[in-house]
Order: structure tokens, then C-alpha cells, then sequence
């Protein structure tokens, strides 16, 4: 009788769900570290791996089974059940931020209805910042029980560099929360669906990109430094820090937290795009309707990820003292009169309708142009460096 | 001659102060200031050839050579560094040497370690100015298979044939012709055969005389270098021995001016590769089939399971330390429960025994005592063959002005600065005895130098004390391997105790009792000839063979065998395997010179230091170390953790040899007793009856370059020095015996026979014939019975005979 | 920060700064982003091998021979003892009328250089009196075990053993 009051269908698609996404995560990892490493051997006058499969796909795979062979090596001074645990506690909160991320609307299988989106939470963006400040345990724990000197060292100035910008962070979905005035994800990207009323805007939809390019960027900015990439990964340059809190990790246990640092990409990324792209927005076709979002979702995604490999090959890294003062004294401050300029907009009357569109709006366009401009103009010293070779 | 007291000079505005008639080139070094030069050698007469070692003196007319030229009160000196002309006539010597000496430094054996290449660079012109065509030699010239001139690179310095004649007195080599083409030559058809040839190679500046031994061998950047003892003979010549990859590749003289100046004898100098010889012992073995390697926790208890209860005997060489001689010692007394030891083979002469106890317990005599001797009486010993630096000290002593007496049956090589007293073997006490009025004459400037070989002749070595101690002279026994001296100190003897105390005085004996904490046998034991005669009848149950060979070393080649044979267990302790391997029951792998840290005793009594060079080869150990483990697995612990335990306990019992006074008369027993004969020692060991007809005394001594274990793998060096063997006989009995010159003869004794090729010379006594102890298929202890002294009969070979 | 602002652009200071800051950023990312679509400096050794100058000595040493076949090397141990890494070793023996190996009195009979030391800096090369020793360009000199690094001598005279992609061995066919 209770095996029968059980609805299996609705367990197994949610099983499937998982199992999908999981799976698609993993292999979302082995393409992001290619592309990485293809995009920035591109942008530095180098060709990147090129043996290991057609193109050097297979490169990850390859990486993998090396690691895979290599020895173990755990000091004699290193707490062992923490020190095993470590590297499955800096992978798992990046894996869990994924359940809470809507790919597309929804598929109907077997009557019922699936959402690409392994539960949508109430609070959406709260399990993303929980998740967040879970992955702060994965890089302590990995520093403190390795017991040696630098991967304390590395473990400490990054757990303590992840929750200041944490803060920012937070800032900067605040400000969307307060844009869309939930806190659920599917419903944020249902808000940036709308489209403007202005009448020569209306085919722009109202992606929180264009009415909230702060608070985006903040967002991203934030983001870097949460999942220690480059301009911001002091904690693990090997000059500095030897490699920081995995120092003393070595074959499988590396790979996990090599690749628990590419998930916390792609995790951030998506609830970028989720938060601030329009999600799985994009036009749409009758045949085969349950694809189109998806893939706009996953070409938003893989913007955002070169985006954020070509952060990596162009800026240079922060020192850690810069790094903190940056999050502190400017991000957080930022952040906070953005959200105050946000609320301003929405809570007074007056600047209530088209004046509160034209600030958030006006600021967003200025900060763009300011960073596109160039781009196609370059920059006087650049041109005379090229014009030399 | 009056001493003119102390001189004050001043070289580069210092002021140094020196003994009356130093050179100013000595004075110079004394100042730190070194004044460059070639065939200025401070052990030779200066001769000022080279003209390197200018100086100007202020007053003089010309610049002078300060080699040549004595201190003189307030004289003002200026070298090179202080005076222009002095740098320039300095510079344009070198400039004139260099002119012929041809651009061989990539190829020449001296390159790196040349003083002309350091003081070409030093003081010299830096380029040539010399364009025309240098003269040439053929060459290397190959003097002898050991040394190789190279003409084109001789400065002329002289100082090779001013060693041969000042020195050595070997004057093979000579300065021919004049000008350019003046060379060092030697006469057609001779071989450079001299047994110190190998120093003219090291005192050389250039590399025109090179040991053909190490002839490419190695760079100086290769060789690793240390400071060794020579571990021949008891001269206790200071060695630097230097190895490339751990293989010894020469020997060269340390300079030590109170032991050895700066001279080795050429066995001493390359006779070194007996350490790297592929017959190594590496690891102990234990015969079960045949030899096996085990470990020395298996060899040493099958060792201490024979020797349990069991009566034991030890027989010792002559290269052990100080510290193995005494770690033996004490293991025969306390494990073994036993006094027969005996390091000497051959010598069994009883009375000798207070002599011997005076040689253990004080240094009587030094290098410096025989250099600044007034006469020097020279019993029973050929220096040259035996203690070849002795020989080069007499030498010295006799240009000095000393007078020499040789007393030896043959003649020595002593012959030209000496007076030789020829005598029969045996009765080398009794002439000595007629030159009592010149010793009495010296007083303690005189000395007398006892040759090992009188105790083989009964009384002969107490009476020589007797008679130096009567006339005032100082007196020495002498020993002749490097460890004689050490091992006799140590008591490895079976009448002595270490330090010299006597077996059978009580409170000498006591004295060592309370050291070592064990009560000891108190009668002596048997001396060599009797262990092995009790091994030989089986009264031994095990044999300890520790660095010896009886089958070559005892004058009874007969009895050796027999006692091998017949002995139920034989424990060697030696380095190389060769020797007795075919006999051994256990063979236990000793470390050799090179690779022990210890002290030789030379016969001065001068303890040196010996540092190990490289680790030991193998499993291969110290002595000392052999027997201390030995001694704890038969249960009776020495004590001995560290070299520092040994020193300790040597220390004690050695200074502390409350003997009485030894070397005056007065203390002794008296020259007219008679020493009791000690029980079960054994008397002196008469000839057995001679064959009729015999009327001829035989006797033998090893020569310097034989057929000995320590000259193995020295090819060029026995190619050059090693005699075939002979018998040499009298004119006066070659004539009535119809003996010629050159031809084979037989010689009959009662041990045996030998067809040996005879040499009539009358370098030897009248009555005797020599036959040297150990040349290339022939050892004369097959001849002998006991003694190196026996009675023989010679007669041409039968085939020489029925020839006519 | 007391930086000369007095030359800037009219838009630099703007916005206190921060838009002249943005402006620059993004200077920054127009330079890698448009060398996507130059070309690459890469070259694809080994399918394909830049040559070096021929004098460029970053490879083997070459032990030379007189034109009439006898080696100029004496076995003087000058290189070995130049060598600021001990790669080194010979060892030096006697000519003979039967067996004459060089010019003069003296040969190499051992001549080994361990590839695992040298550095080719050239210091042997300057040092040796016959220019017997020098070095050349081919650089290829992989091995699998610490014996195969020392070159001995049959591998570094004169004609020497092809190595690496050279024609004659099994990379280069």
C-alpha cells in the first residue's frame, strides 16, 4: 500500500534530473578548462593543447587520468579523516548551488510537467549565497589539516579573501532582489522576460543587465574573488604561496579541487546569467520548443565564461592587501549605494515610472560605453607596442 | 769552532733574525717572502745554477744568488716585491729558461703541479720573444723501467745529480756538455738502478724526470690527497698518498726533517698498489667445502667455538699498528689464556730478551742522533736493503764528518763513506767488541746500530748493549717491518708483557694483571719456532695467522709446511686472500695501511699517526676491531668501543712502565750472568749436523725490492730493482771449490738443495755465501732449518761438471 | 598615489577617475581580445624543426681529427678540468708506433662526457690547447637512464653516431 501511495514517475524524473544535470556539470567542467586554456593560449600568441584529441579536446580527460595515476602523497603532520574530507567539502557546495538554477521552462513527459530545474526553492537566492559560504569549509579545511605552513597560509587569506567578498556579493543581489522583489529564481528570470514600455525600447527585453550594470558588476566582480580566479587568486599562485591551500594534494584529491574551482565557475556564472542575462530568454521557436532556452541559456553561459577567461588573461593579479582594500573600500561601499540608489528608485514616488528607468538605465550606459569604446579604438601605447613588431 | 751567535738582517725593510751561516733564501721564507728559484733545495749544498732566486744587497756591486750566499750581521736585502732590477733580471731568467723549454704543459705529467708553471705566472714575463726554432731531443728516454727523461724540458737545475751524489751516493745520472745542448745523461747500456731514483722524480721542478708509474695517471684536480706512514719498512718515512676514484695512483714524500728530510726509498715510493690487488679479502670465510663468504657474526663464533678450552697460538706479521699489535696482545693474555705470541719469525735468541725490554720501554735513539753523531758503529745491519732512510742518514752523517763502521758479512753500500769490517755471520758481536777504544773515545756521541738480525745469533744483541752501555755510546736494536717496533711495545711476545714488563716478573706482570683485570699465565710461551713446531704436533688447536705468511717469512720452510698441514685450525686475519688461502680454516678480511686509523712506531719509537684515506674495502675492518668483536663472542669483552679506549688503556700501561732504568749497565743483571732459561721457551735452535763436505756458512736476508706480498702489482718497480737470485761466494772459495763467476752452482744444507747462478765478489766474507731470502722462483728459507744462518756446501752443478 | 595626471585625456578624470579607470580596463582587454586573430608564434616541433645557426652551441661535443686522421685530442684534461660541472672525465695514455691515436705522445684513451652535468656553457671548449673539443648544434640528446647521459668516446668523435630526428635514427628515418 505505501508502495503504491508512492508516485514513482514523480521520483524517477526528479532522479533524472539530477543524474542529467550532474552529468552535464562534469562535462560542462572538462569544456570549460579546455576553453580556458585554448582562449587564453590564443590571446598570449600560443596555440594551448592541441595533441590530446582533435584540437586538444580531450585534454581534461587526459589531465584526469594522469592525475588519476599520481601518487597520493599525505604529510605525516596532516589530520587525516579532515584531510580527505576537505576535497569532497570544497566540491560538494559547488555541485549543490546547480540545483537551484532554471535552464529552460519546462518539458511535459509523461503528463506531467518537468522543470529544467532540479528544485525551485522559495528561496532561490539564499541557498546561492548559503552555498556560497559553505565552500569557505572546503579551502579551510584543506589548509589547516594539511598542517604545513603554506597551505595554512594560502587557506587562511582565502577563506578570509571569499567571505569579505561575500559581502559585495550579497550587495549585488540585493540590489536585483529588490529589482524583481523575489527571491525565487524561476520568477527572476520570469521578471526579465518583460519588456520595456518606453516605446523605441520595447524590443530590448528588461534583462537586469541593462537596468542594473552596477549591481552586475559588482556581482561579477564579487564572484572572482569568491571562486579565487584570476585577477583575485593570490591564495594560489605558485609564486606566492607555493599553491596555496591544495598544496599538499596531490593525484585524485587535486583533481577534486581543480575541479570543484571550475564548477564554482560555472556555478557562478549560471546565476549570473540567471540573474542578470534573462536566464533562458532569447527567441524562441515552435519546433522542438523545449531546446531554444536551453541553448540560449547555455550560449549566455559561455559568454559569461569567456568573459571571465579573458578577465583572467589580460589583468594581473591582485596583491593580497590591494585585493582585501578593493573589497572593503570600494566593492562594499558600492555596492551599498547602489542598493540605496535602487531602493531610492523604487520607494519614491517620484522617481517612481520613467526617472527611475532613466538613472538605472543612464548609469548602466555610461559604465558600458566607457568599457566598450575602447575596444574598438584600443589604446595609443597599445598601437605603437603593435606597430613595432 | 766557535758558535758565532745569532744574525740580524732586514730583507723588504723586515728585520728577522737567524742562526750564523742561513742562507738569505732560508732567512727569506722564514719571513713569509718567498724568493723564487729552481736548484735551490734546502737538504742540498746550494750551487747556484738556475740564477732564479736574485736579491740585491745593499753594498754589492752585482745582484746576488740568495742561495747561495750566508747572512751576514745588518745586512739590507731587497727581493722582487721591493726593487725594480731585482723583478727584472727575476723576469728575464724565467724568459731565458722558457726559451727552450718546449710548449708541452697539455702533455706533461707535471702540468698543474709545476713550480715553473706557477712561477712563470708569478714572476715571469707573461710573452715570449722567441721566435726561432727550440731545441730538440728524442725523448721520453726511458732511465730505468721507473723514471723517463725528458731533456727538452731540464732547466739544468742540477738538483737530480746533486741527490745521486750527496745524497744517495748512487751516481748514475750526470750534467754532459755545455751550452744549449747540455743534458743530464747516463752511461750507455746502464739502467738508472738505483733504489732512491724515485726522489730525483719528486724533487725535479720541471717534468723532465716523471715516474713511468704514473706516467698520464691522473691531474691534480683529480687526485684526492692525505697524509699517510709508509707501511713497509720501520723507517716510518711520512707519506701523502694521493688516489683518483679511490685507487691509489702514487706515493710522493712528506717532508719531516726529524724523521725522513724529504726522502723515500723507491719500494716505499711504488710499491703502493698491493691495497687495490683484485685478491682483496672483502668479506670473513669459513671453510666448509671450500672457502665460503659469511658474516662475521657466523666466522667469529666458529672461531671462539675452536678456541674454547683449547690450547691456542698466535703468530703475527710485522705490518700490524700499535693499536692492533696491542689489541692482539691483550686478546692472546685474556681470551686465550695464553703467552705463545711472537711477531718475530726466525729470531729465538733468549738473552735477548733484555734488550728487547729495553727497545719496548724507551726511545733510545733518533734520525737527529745518528745525523750528529761522531762515529757510528753499524752491527749486522745493510741499511740499504733493510732501512733504507737509515742508510741515507749515515750518509749525512758522514758528510757531516762522522766516522763509520760497517760490521757485516757483506759488503754494503755503505762501502764508499764507511770502514767495513767483514766478518762471519755470528760473529758480528765479537768484532765489534774490537773497536771498543772508538767507542769509549765518542762517548755519547757515538752510537750503535744493531742490526734485527743479531738475535738470530745467541747472546749477540745483549752483548752489543752491553758494550755501547760499558763505552758511554747510545745504543739501538733495530727492527725492520713497520710494525716490529709497535708489536714488540705491545708484548706480542712470549716472554713480554705491553710496555716492556717481563712474563716473568711478578710485579711487572702485576701491574698488567690489575690493568686489564685478569690474572696471567706466568710462564713465557713459545717463541715462533716452537708454535709452530706444537702446531705442527698437533699441541696447538688453533692457529692464529694474523698478517703473516710462515711458509715465506720462517727460516724453516719444511716445518712451516708441516705445522699448516697439521695444525686442526688455522685463522687467518691478513689483507689479501693469496697467500694462504689453500691452508686457512678461517679467513678474516683486515683493513690494510690506507684504509686504518693507528699509529706506526718507527724504530725510534716515534708513534705517527696513520689516517684512514678511504673507507675500508667491503666488510673489511681494522685489526683491533676484528679482535674486540672476537673477544666478546668467546665471552671475554676487551673493552675496546672506540680508537680512544685503546689510546687510553696504551696510555696507561705504556708510560706508566715503572721498569726501572733502562739502557745503563748498572741496572741490569750484569753483563757476566747469566739469564735463566725460561721453561718450555726453548734454547737456541742449533743447525741440525751438516752434510760432509759442507764448510761454508749460508745467510740470508729479504733485499729491499723481493718477491714480497706489500711489492704485489708493482711491475716496473721489480722490473728495475728486482735481482734474480744468486749465491754469492768468496773469490777464495769460488777458486777452491771451482766455482766461476756467472755460472750455476749447487748448494746443499741440511733443509736442502738449490741450483742457483753464483757471483764471485769479494764483498763478502771470506768462508760465507749469501743467498738473497726471496726472489722470483727461489726462497731460501727452503735451504734453511730454523736460523737464518746454517751451514752449507757449494759445489758447481752436475751439468756445469760433466760440461768441465 | 601621486601620479602626474596633468597630461591626461579630457575624459580621464572624469567621474573622479573611475570612468578614465573603466576606459583604461578596457583598453586593456581590446589588446588580448584582438590577438585572437593574429597569428600564433607557436611551432610544432617535431613535425616541424626550426633549424639553428650552424655555429650555435647548444648541442654535443665534437671531438676532432686532424685532416690526415689523427684525433687532435691529447687526453690533456684541461676540459675536465675547466668544467665548472665536473661533466668531465679522462683519462690519458701512451701512443705507440703500432697503435698511434694522436699527433704527439699523448691520447685519450677514456674521453666521457655526462650530459646530465654539462651545461654548454663552452668553457672546455676555450680551454682545450688543440681545439680538439667543440660543440655543436644538435641539441637532441634525450635518454632513458643515467648511464646513457654520459657520452662516451665513440659517441662524441668524429665521425659521431647520428642522434635524435637526425637522418639514420629511428625519429628521423
Amino acid at each position: 500500500m505505501i508502495l503504491a501511495a508512492i508516485d514513482w514517475v514523480e521520483w524517477a524524473l526528479m532522479v533524472g534530473r539530477v543524474v542529467v544535470i550532474f552529468a552535464a556539470l562534469l562535462v560542462s567542467v572538462m569544456l570549460v578548462i579546455w576553453i580556458e586554456r585554448k582562449v587564453v593560449a590564443d590571446m598570449q600568441m600560443r596555440v594551448g593543447p592541441n595533441r590530446a584529441g582533435p584540437a586538444g579536446i580531450l585534454i581534461t580527460l587526459a589531465d584526469g587520468i594522469k592525475l588519476f595515476f599520481k601518487e597520493g602523497v599525505m604529510p605525516v603532520t596532516a589530520d587525516a579523516p579532515v584531510y580527505l574530507i576537505a576535497p569532497i567539502a570544497s566540491m560538494v557546495p559547488a555541485m549543490l548551488a546547480f540545483a537551484v538554477i532554471p535552464f529552460g521552462p519546462g518539458i511535459t513527459l509523461f503528463g506531467r510537467h518537468v522543470p529544467f530545474q532540479i528544485s525551485d526553492l522559495d528561496v532561490g537566492i539564499l541557498w546561492i549565497l548559503a552555498m556560497a559560504s559553505l565552500a569557505v569549509y572546503g579551502v579551510v579545511l584543506a589548509g589547516w589539516s594539511s598542517g604545513s605552513n603554506y597551505p595554512l597560509l594560502g587557506a587562511i587569506r582565502s577563506s578570509a579573501q571569499m567571505i569579505s567578498y561575500e559581502v559585495g556579493m550579497s550587495l549585488g543581489l540585493v540590489a536585483v532582489l529588490l529589482t524583481c522583489g523575489t527571491l525565487t529564481m524561476s520568477q527572476i528570470v520570469a521578471v526579465q522576460g518583460r519588456h520595456f514600455h518606453v516605446t523605441w525600447l520595447t524590443w530590448l527585453p528588461k534583462w537586469n543587465l541593462f537596468v542594473q550594470l552596477p549591481a552586475f558588476l559588482i556581482y561579477m566582480t564579487a564572484a572572482l574573488a569568491e571562486t579565487n580566479r584570476p585577477p583575485f587568486d593570490l591564495p594560489e599562485a605558485e609564486t606566492e604561496l607555493v599553491a596555496g591551500y591544495h598544496t599538499e594534494y596531490s593525484g585524485i584529491k587535486f583533481a577534486m579541487f581543480f575541479l570543484a574551482e571550475y564548477m564554482h565557475t560555472i556555478t557562478v556564472s549560471a546565476v549570473g546569467v540567471t540573474l542578470f542575462l534573462g536566464g533562458w530568454h532569447g527567441p524562441q521557436f515552435h519546433a522542438v520548443a523545449w531546446l531554444w532556452p536551453l541553448l540560449w541559456f547555455l550560449v549566455k553561459l559561455y559568454v559569461v565564461i569567456f568573459a571571465l577567461v579573458w578577465v583572467r588573461a589580460t589583468l594581473p593579479r591582485f596583491r593580497y592587501d590591494r585585493l582585501m582594500a578593493f573589497g572593503w573600500k570600494f566593492l562594499i561601499p558600492a555596492g551599498l549605494v547602489w542598493v540605496l540608489v535602487t531602493a531610492a528608485s523604487i520607494e519614491l514616488p517620484a522617481i517612481r515610472g520613467n526617472l527611475n528607468a532613466a538613472i538605472l538605465i543612464g548609469s548602466g550606459t555610461v559604465i558600458l560605453l566607457a568599457l566598450l569604446w575602447p575596444l574598438f579604438t584600443g589604446s595609443p601605447q597599445a598601437r605603437a607596442l603593435e606597430g613595432q613588431r | 769552532m766557535s758558535d758565532p751567535g745569532p744574525v740580524t738582517l732586514t730583507i723588504d725593510g723586515k728585520e728577522v733574525t737567524v742562526r750564523a751561516g742561513t742562507l738569505i733564501i732560508r732567512a727569506a721564507e722564514e719571513l713569509g717572502i718567498e724568493i723564487p728559484r729552481f736548484c735551490d733545495h734546502p737538504l742540498l749544498d746550494p750551487v747556484a745554477a738556475c740564477r732564479q732566486c736574485y736579491v740585491k744587497v745593499e753594498g754589492q756591486r752585482k745582484l746576488m744568488t740568495s742561495c747561495s750566499t750566508p747572512v751576514a750581521d745588518g745586512m739590507v736585502v731587497f727581493t722582487q716585491f721591493t726593487d725594480e732590477e731585482v723583478k727584472k733580471a727575476q723576469t728575464s731568467v724565467l724568459e731565458f729558461l722558457l726559451i727552450n723549454h718546449p710548449l708541452d704543459c697539455p702533455v706533461c705529467d707535471r702540468g698543474g703541479e709545476c713550480p715553473l708553471q706557477d712561477q712563470a705566472l708569478a714572476f715571469g714575463p707573461g710573452e715570449s720573444r722567441y721566435v726561432e726554432a727550440k731545441r730538440t731531443y728524442r725523448k721520453p728516454l726511458p732511465l730505468s723501467p721507473l723514471v723517463a727523461l725528458d731533456r727538452e724540458r731540464c732547466v739544468l737545475c742540477a738538483r737530480c745529480t746533486r741527490f745521486c751524489d750527496q745524497i744517495s751516493g748512487d751516481r748514475f745520472i750526470e750534467l754532459f756538455d755545455r751550452g744549449a745542448a747540455e743534458q743530464v745523461s747516463i752511461a750507455p747500456g746502464e739502467d738508472f738502478r738505483s733504489p732512491f731514483s724515485g726522489n730525483t722524480i719528486q724533487i725535479c721542478p720541471v717534468g723532465a724526470l716523471t715516474a713511468r708509474t704514473y706516467r698520464f695517471a691522473a691531474r691534480p684536480f683529480d687526485l684526492v690527497t692525505a697524509d699517510s706512514i709508509c707501511p713497509h719498512c720501520a723507517c716510518g718515512c711520512n707519506l701523502r698518498v694521493d688516489l683518483r676514484r679511490g685507487e691509489v695512483v702514487r706515493h710522493l714524500a712528506r717532508d719531516n726533517v726529524e724523521v725522513n728530510d724529504a726522502w723515500l726509498c723507491d719500494k716505499g715510493r711504488f710499491a703502493f698498489s698491493f691495497s687495490d690487488r683484485p685478491d682483496r679479502l672483502t668479506t670473513p670465510l669459513l671453510r666448509e667445502r671450500g672457502l665460503e663468504p659469511v658474516s662475521f657474526a657466523e666466522a667469529l663464533s666458529a672461531i671462539a667455538g675452536w678456541c674454547r678450552g683449547k690450547p691456542v697460538g698466535v703468530l703475527a706479521g710485522g705490518r700490524l699498528s700499535d693499536e692492533d699489535a696491542y689489541a692482539l696482545s691483550k686478546l692472546a693474555r685474556t681470551t686465550f689464556k695464553t703467552n705463545d705470541v711472537d711477531h718475530r719469525l726466525g729470531s729465538s735468541d733468549v738473552s735477548a730478551v733484555e734488550a728487547e725490554t729495553g727497545m719496548a720501554a724507551a726511545n733510545p735513539v733518533t734520525y737527529r742522533d745518528v745525523e750528529r753523531a761522531r762515529l757510528i758503529l753499524v752491527v749486522g745491519l745493510d741499511a740499504e736493503n733493510e732501512l733504507p732512510i737509515l742508510h741515507l742518514r749515515i750518509r749525512k752523517a758522514s758528510r757531516r764528518g762522522a766516522k763509520v763502521f760497517v760490521i757485516h758479512p757483506r759488503r754494503t753500500r755503505l762501502w764508499d763513506v764507511a770502514e767495513h769490517r767483514s766478518c762471519l755471520p755470528g760473529e758480528e758481536a765479537a768484532t765489534a767488541t774490537s773497536l771498543r777504544a772508538e767507542l769509549a773515545g765518542a762517548g755519547a756521541e757515538a752510537v750503535v746500530l744493531a742490526g734485527p738480525r743479531l738475535l738470530q745469533s745467541p747472546g749477540a744483541a745483549q752483548a752489543m748493549a752491553t758494550l755501547a752501555a760499558e763505552t758511554g755510546a747510545r745504543f739501538v736494536l733495530l727492527c725492520r717491518r713497520a710494525g716490529d717496533r709497535g708489536a714488540l711495545r705491545a708484548g706480542l711476545h712470549p716472554a713480554l708483557l705491553p710496555g716492556g714488563r717481563r712474563v716473568e716478573e711478578d710485579d711487572e706482570r702485576a701491574a698488567v694483571e690489575v690493568g686489564w683485570g685478569t690474572l696471567l699465565p706466568h710462564e713465557p710461551g713459545r717463541d715462533a719456532a716452537r708454535i709452530l713446531e706444537a702446531a705442527a704436533h698437533r699441541e696447538i688447536e688453533v692457529l692464529f695467522l694474523v698478517g703473516v705468511d710462515p711458509l715465506r717469512d720462517f727460516p724453516d720452510a719444511t716445518l712451516a709446511r708441516r705445522a699448516l698441514e697439521n695444525a686442526p685450525f688455522k685463522v687467518v686475519v691478513d689483507a689479501s686472500a693469496e697467500a694462504m688461502s689453500s691452508y686457512a680454516d678461517a679467513m678474516l678480511p683486515a683493513a690494510p695501511y690506507l684504509e686504518k686509523d693507528g699509529h706506526y712506531t718507527d724504530w725510534e719509537g716515534r708513534a705517527q699517526r696513520l689516517r684512514a684515506v678511504r673507507p675500508p674495502k667491503g666488510l673489511a675492518r681494522s685489526e683491533w676491531e676484528i679482535f674486540q668483536e672476537l673477544s666478546e663472542t668467546a665471552g671475554a669483552d676487551m673493552g675496546f668501543r672506540s680508537l680512544d679506549d685503546l689510546h687510553e688503556e696504551m696510555a696507561n700501561l705504556y708510560q706508566s712502565a715503572a721498569l726501572g732504568v733502562r739502557g745503563g749497565p748498572a741496572e741490569r743483571r750484569g753483563s757476566g750472568d747469566q739469564p735463566t732459561q725460561p721453561s718450555g721457551a726453548g734454547g737456541t735452535r742449533h743447525p741440525e749436523k751438516p752434510p760432509a763436505g759442507s764448510e761454508l756458512i749460508l745467510f740470508s736476508y729479504p733485499l729491499l725490492i723481493d718477491e714480497g706480498r706489500l711489492s704485489d702489482g708493482a711491475d716496473l718497480l721489480r722490473d728495475a730493482l728486482e735481482e734474480r737470485p744468486f749465491v754469492e761466494i768468496h773469490p777464495a772459495d769460488a777458486e777452491r771449490l771451482g766455482v766461476a763467476d756467472g755460472r750455476p752452482v749447487r748448494l746443499q744444507t741440511a733443509a736442502g738443495r738449490a741450483e742457483l747462478p753464483a757471483r764471485v765478489t769479494d764483498g763478502i766474507a771470506e768462508g760465507a755465501v749469501f743467498v738473497p731470502w726471496n726472489q722470483p722462483g727461489f726462497a731460501a728459507n727452503t735451504l734453511l732449518s730454523g736460523s737464518a744462518i746454517t751451514a752449507a756446501s757449494v759445489e758447481p752443478s752436475a751439468a756445469e761438471a760433466s760440461a768441465g | 598615489m601621486n601620479v602626474d595626471r596633468t597630461s591626461e585625456q579630457w575624459w580621464a578624470r572624469l567621474g573622479g577617475g573611475l570612468v578614465g579607470g573603466l576606459v583604461r580596463i578596457g583598453q586593456g582587454f581590446s589588446v588580448t581580445f584582438r590577438q585572437i586573430f593574429r597569428p600564433d608564434v607557436t611551432k610544432q616541433y617535431p613535425r616541424t624543426i626550426p633549424p639553428l645557426a650552424p655555429r650555435a652551441h647548444v648541442g654535443r661535443h665534437l671531438l676532432n681529427r686532424h685532416e690526415n686522421g689523427l684525433e687532435k685530442c691529447i687526453g690533456c684534461e684541461l676540459c675536465a678540468w675547466a668544467c665548472p660541472a665536473d661533466a668531465i672525465y679522462v683519462e690519458g695514455a701512451d701512443n705507440s708506433e703500432e697503435h698511434r691515436v694522436s699527433a704527439g705522445e699523448r691520447y685519450a684513451k677514456v674521453y666521457q662526457i655526462n650530459y646530465l652535468r654539462c651545461i654548454m656553457c663552452g668553457l672546455c671548449v676555450e680551454a682545450c690547447p688543440t681545439r680538439a673539443l667543440t660543440l655543436t648544434n644538435n641539441y637532441e640528446l634525450a635518454f632513458e637512464s643515467r648511464e646513457d647521459a654520459i657520452f662516451e668516446k665513440w659517441q662524441l668523435l668524429d665521425p659521431p653516431p647520428p642522434l635524435g630526428t637526425a637522418p639514420g635514427t629511428e625519429e628521423g628515418k
